[in-house]
């Protein structure tokens, strides 16, 4: 499927198009002027859309309020999504002028569009990254930004490699609880940090399913993209977080939210943990289920310095925390009310002004914008992102083998072949880059 | 034999050996632990979704139990193998894939390679073989890649890539020109992956024949190479390879790319080259963001005059990219090249640095500051040089210096100047802004009455005593503008102030913003009542000046859910003239109480005729 306004892949028209847009004027960033003032059209950033599912429509409107940005395409692989996609975006701006396309490699071939938003599911996010990368966009890309340990790392490089200007959707570093949070620890007032301690809610059972021919509107084989064939199974497809292929669980889903935080207060954002391991886990029951992920469990991490990192997968979706431990004090950001809490409860006096809570994504792709117009490194780029993400995902395969791991930060190796195997995973052609 | 024969054949194989080892589960010599493998593989060859998954869990669990048993492993090993059969379903080849691909040893390597055979399972075959060692499992994709046809090749080559074999760089040099274009960029990305010298040479030829369908990929093959060479501290030969890739021709993120390496491989960082092309009669819109991006971090005496020197010359979008990247250097040589340019007659060059200097500067800096917002009177200016101000590094010094200018300044100065001192929030500004605030000009006067509220609004000690001092030695308009801070203050802190205001004044504008005050952080504090609380609710309804004043009291106690409060309020609807007010706090307080002491709820609504 095609819509009107489409463009044909072809290298030839993508390199004219490139040509064309490296022929544009240098446009000035609002944040080095201070100010939030309008953008002339000329100078707006154009974007595109990959992946338009439930978490695409809830970001987006944090996009579509900026006046340096102009929406004109989207793809999805599946024809609903898509279409209400369009909707949305043609309903903002008053016209019909958004372009559709099922394979997302026809939007990355568009010569006027600047950069992308992915937020399709986690087993795209590096892959479209590095197509995109490839394709000379900036990209916004949801986390988790990488299935694997070794697929992150080629994002990193991939990126470096091109220019490119890479924001992760990790956006609690620019709101405001979780920037006070921070500032309390980094002045000291909790006393030397000891732990950091934090809480997801358990993971989703899915209940054994059998193949179903693939429903209408859906290119199924576009949407499976790197992952090996299986067969459509809707309790898979509806629940991909529930699976190793698709996505690899609550813990790494919510939690690389939290170890990007451990990670930028303790200021290891060049580098991670040295020890991991896993307790407590409590799989699904096979005979029921066909899920593959934990349902709950605790993951620990441990710095060379002696500081501990560790994630309760437990309770419900709205007690999910993140907690500082000091040897004076601690400090607590809930993320579901945005309160934060403190002792000595004297550190709570420091706090000014209210600022926006997580849902609003306004500032950290503010942060995004005028990185890609001054190509300096935004707040979540790619290596900081990949450091957030590699816990999370050590922390995975430490549950997966049942066994304690040591991870020399530097190499990015486990001291355990298993384990170093499962860093990586083979792509399907050709979604390899 | 015929291909068809030659694979029933291979089938009938594969049958018998699955056969022997479902019939080894009934065979007792053997032990436990390889009765439960063969077990899972007779269930686990079966599989497909929708079935039990026991089986392939029990599998999973086994391997990772084995650690440090090399015989359980093998045996684990060799029951994965047996699920790679014809006879065995698509998904539990592919769970079988799964496993060997952590587990695996050259032993799979067999029958993985009859899966490459075929294109269906062509990919699974690549999970495992992606990550076994050793120069067996390269051969073997090596080999599988001479006979492949169709979309398999592609995934050969790129898995041939990921292991990056120097044995495999003739094989991949003549896929690189191959008519198929996918399969050729795939060849081309592998040799660009592969280290050593016979892929840069082939990468080389491949430059020298400038094929037009692997341009792009060529290109960033080019890079990896210029990346390693770079990385192995062959710099010169790094940048050779970069400068070849800057051709206005090539894609712009191939150019970013290419220099930004080019810059790291000089040894002064880059400077001259960035310098050369910021200083460009044209200078190039892809390149110089790129180079000004690595201003800040650029080494070495004299740099920051180097590019403050540039400054003015280069075009005002240039400019302003380099006025923030010189910000970020930090230095005296930046900060006074940033400071020049709020000069600037280009509204955003001047902005940019009034902007940066807010980041860098300090109590100099007022003044050139408040200069721009003396010479320009646009919004932008005005809002640009608040922020600047407020952002200025010196603490108290620079308050005063604010203060200062505050005194004798008029119009957009001293608009800027309340700005900044109400961000600031700095408790040294409270006098100088109480005398604009009691000061005729009633716009400026509005304007410190909302810095003073926000410098209440911190709740900061250091300016409650300042607003403590001004309030016992003020006349009547400064006391009142000082009321009215007080009465928005953050925290309990100001609550003695006010009760003492309250209680003691006799100017009745005086006792309203205290009581105004008063009820607020009362209020405030509903949240969570204690005993401290309703104490201060009986202290403001023991010492209130009229029945007006008391139901205010009432209205906000109602909020308060404490039993004590309770009986404060049903204390008041004995008193005739607050009587409705208080019956009505009494009714709330009672039905937010009812399941914490629904005794004490019950009676008091019973009193009150509930």
């Amino acid at each position: 499927m095609k819509s009107r306004g489409s463009t044909a892949t072809t290298r030839r028209r993508f390199l004219r198009g490139c040509l064309a847009a490296s022929a544009a004027p240098l446009v000035v960033p609002g944040r080095v002027l201070g100010l939030d003032g309008a953008v002339a059209p000329s100078n707006r950033i154009a974007f595109g859309a990959i992946g338009v599912g439930p978490r695409a429509r809830h970001i987006l409107p944090n996009f579509l309020w900026q006046p340096a940005v102009q929406w004109v395409a989207v793809s999805e692989a599946r024809a609903d999504r898509l279409a209400s996609a369009k909707v949305m975006i043609d309903t903002h701006y008053g016209n019909s002028a958004c372009r559709t396309y099922k394979d997302f490699r026809e939007l990355l071939a568009c010569p006027d569009i600047d950069a992308v938003l992915i937020a399709t599911g986690n087993r795209w996010h590096a892959v479209a990254s590095m197509f995109a990368a490839h394709a000379g966009k900036d990209v916004y890309c949801e986390k988790p930004i990488s299935l694997t340990l070794e697929e992150g790392r080629r994002l990193v490089e991939t990126c470096r490699r091109f220019g490119t200007i890479y924001q992760a959707g990790t956006q609690r570093r620019s709101t405001a609880s979780y920037l006070f949070a921070r500032e309390m620890v980094r002045q000291g007032r909790i006393g030397r940090i000891r732990a950091v301690e934090s809480q997801v809610w358990c993971g989703a059972t899915v209940p054994h399913g059998k193949p179903v021919p693939v429903p209408e509107g859906w290119d199924y084989d576009q949407w499976l993209g790197p992952v090996q064939w299986r067969p459509f199974v809707p309790g898979r497809v509806n629940s991909w977080t529930c699976f190793w292929d698709t996505g690899e669980g609550m813990h790494t889903d919510m939690g690389t939210h939290y170890t990007d935080q451990m990670q930028w207060v303790l200021g290891a954002d060049h580098t991670g943990p040295v020890h991991f391991e896993s307790s407590d886990i409590v799989w699904p029951d096979p005979a029921k289920f066909m899920s593959e992920t934990a349902i709950s469990g605790t993951f620990r991490c441990r710095y060379a310095n002696g500081v501990e990192g560790v994630i309760y997968q437990r309770g419900g979706f709205k007690d999910r925390y993140i907690r500082y431990i000091g040897d004076e004090g601690w400090i607590q950001v809930d993320d579901d009310t945005d309160i934060v809490t403190a002792q000595p409860a004297s550190i709570l006096g420091m706090r000014s002004g209210a600022g926006v809570g997580w849902g609003d994504a306004s500032v950290h792709i503010t942060d995004f914008l005028d990185a890609i117009r001054s190509r300096r490194q935004p707040l979540c780029n790619p290596e900081v992102a990949h450091r957030a993400q590699s816990i999370v995902g050590a922390m995975t395969i430490s549950a997966r083998l049942n066994r304690a791991l040591a991870w020399d930060p530097a190499a990015e190796r486990f001291d355990c072949e298993a384990a170093n195997r499962m860093m990586y995973r083979a792509p399907r052609a050709p979604w390899c880059v | 034999m015929t291909m068809k024969e030659c694979l029933r054949v291979k089938r009938q194989v594969w049958r018998a050996t699955l056969l022997l080892a479902g019939a080894a589960v009934l065979t007792p010599v053997r032990g436990t632990a390889a009765a439960d493998s063969d077990a899972w593989c007779v269930a686990a060859a079966r599989y497909e979704s929708g079935a039990d998954e026991t089986p392939l869990r029990q599998f999973e669990q086994a391997l990772t139990a084995s650690r440090g048993k090399p015989e359980r492993r093998a045996e684990l090993e060799a029951a994965l193998i047996r699920l790679l059969a014809p006879e065995t379903t698509f998904e539990a080849k592919r769970f079988a894939c799964v496993q060997l691909a952590a587990f695996g040893t050259e032993a799979a390597l067999p029958a993985l390679g009859e899966l490459l055979k075929r294109e269906e399972t062509a990919g699974i075959a690549c999970l495992a073989l992606g990550r076994l060692g050793g120069e067996r499992a390269g051969a073997l994709l090596r080999a599988a890649l001479e006979t492949a046809t169709g979309s398999g090749r592609v995934q050969y080559v790129v898995a041939m890539g990921r292991r990056a074999e120097p044995a495999a760089v003739p094989q991949l040099a003549r896929l690189a020109r191959d008519p198929d274009a996918a399969v050729a960029n795939a060849a081309v990305r592998a040799l660009g992956a592969t280290e050593g010298q016979e892929a840069s040479l082939a990468l080389a030829a491949l430059r020298a024949e400038a094929p037009v369908a692997t341009a792009d990929a060529l290109a960033e093959s080019t890079l990896r190479v210029a990346e390693r060479l770079a990385a192995n501290g062959e710099r010169r030969e790094a940048a050779a390879l970069c400068d070849g890739l800057l051709a206005t021709a090539r894609p712009r993120q191939l150019r970013r790319g290419a220099f930004d390496l080019l810059l790291r491989c000089q040894r002064d960082g880059g400077a001259d080259r960035i310098l050369a092309v910021l200083a460009a009669a044209t200078p190039d819109p892809v390149l110089a963001p790129v180079g000004v991006a690595r201003v800040p971090g650029l080494r070495g005496w004299g740099v920051s005059g180097r590019f403050g020197k540039l400054l003015p010359t280069v075009s005002p979008e240039l400019q302003v990219l380099l006025i923030d990247a010189l910000a970020n250097r930090d230095d005296r040589a930046s900060r006074a090249a940033v400071r020049e340019r709020t000069a600037s007659a280009e509204d955003g060059v001047r902005r940019a640095a009034v902007a940066a200097l807010g980041r860098v500067g300090d109590t100099a800096d007022v003044a050139v500051l408040t200069a721009v917002a003396a010479r320009h009177a646009a919004a932008e200016d005005t809002k640009a040089v608040t922020l600047a101000l407020s952002g200025l590094a010196g603490g108290e010094k620079t308050d005063r210096a604010l203060c200062d200018v505050l005194r004798q300044a008029e119009g957009a100065v001293r608009a800027v100047v309340l700005g900044a001192l109400a961000r600031r929030g700095g408790p040294v500004a409270v006098p100088a802004l109480l005398d604009v605030a009691c000061a005729q000009e009633a716009e400026a006067a509005k304007a410190a009455v909302q810095a003073l509220t926000r410098i209440a609004g911190t709740g900061d000690t250091a300016s409650l005593q300042a607003f403590q001092r001004a309030l016992s030695k003020g006349d009547a308009r400064r006391r009142e503008a000082v009321l009215r801070a007080l009465a928005a203050w953050r925290g309990t802190a100001a609550w003695e102030t006010l009760a003492q205001v309250y209680s003691g004044s006799a100017v009745p504008a005086e006792q309203a913003l205290a009581l105004r005050g008063l009820v607020r952080l009362a209020g405030e504090c509903n949240a969570a009542p204690d005993a401290a609380l309703v104490a201060r609710y009986r202290q403001l309804l023991e010492g209130a000046r009229n029945d007006e004043d008391r139901k205010q009291i009432l209205s906000v106690l109602a909020g308060a859910a404490h039993p004590e409060a309770l009986a404060l309020a049903l204390a008041a609807v004995e008193s005739a003239g607050v009587r409705a007010e208080a019956t009505e706090a009494v009714a709330r307080l009672a039905e937010a109480l009812k399941k914490s002491h629904p005794d004490a709820a019950s009676a008091a609504l019973k009193k009150i005729g509930r």
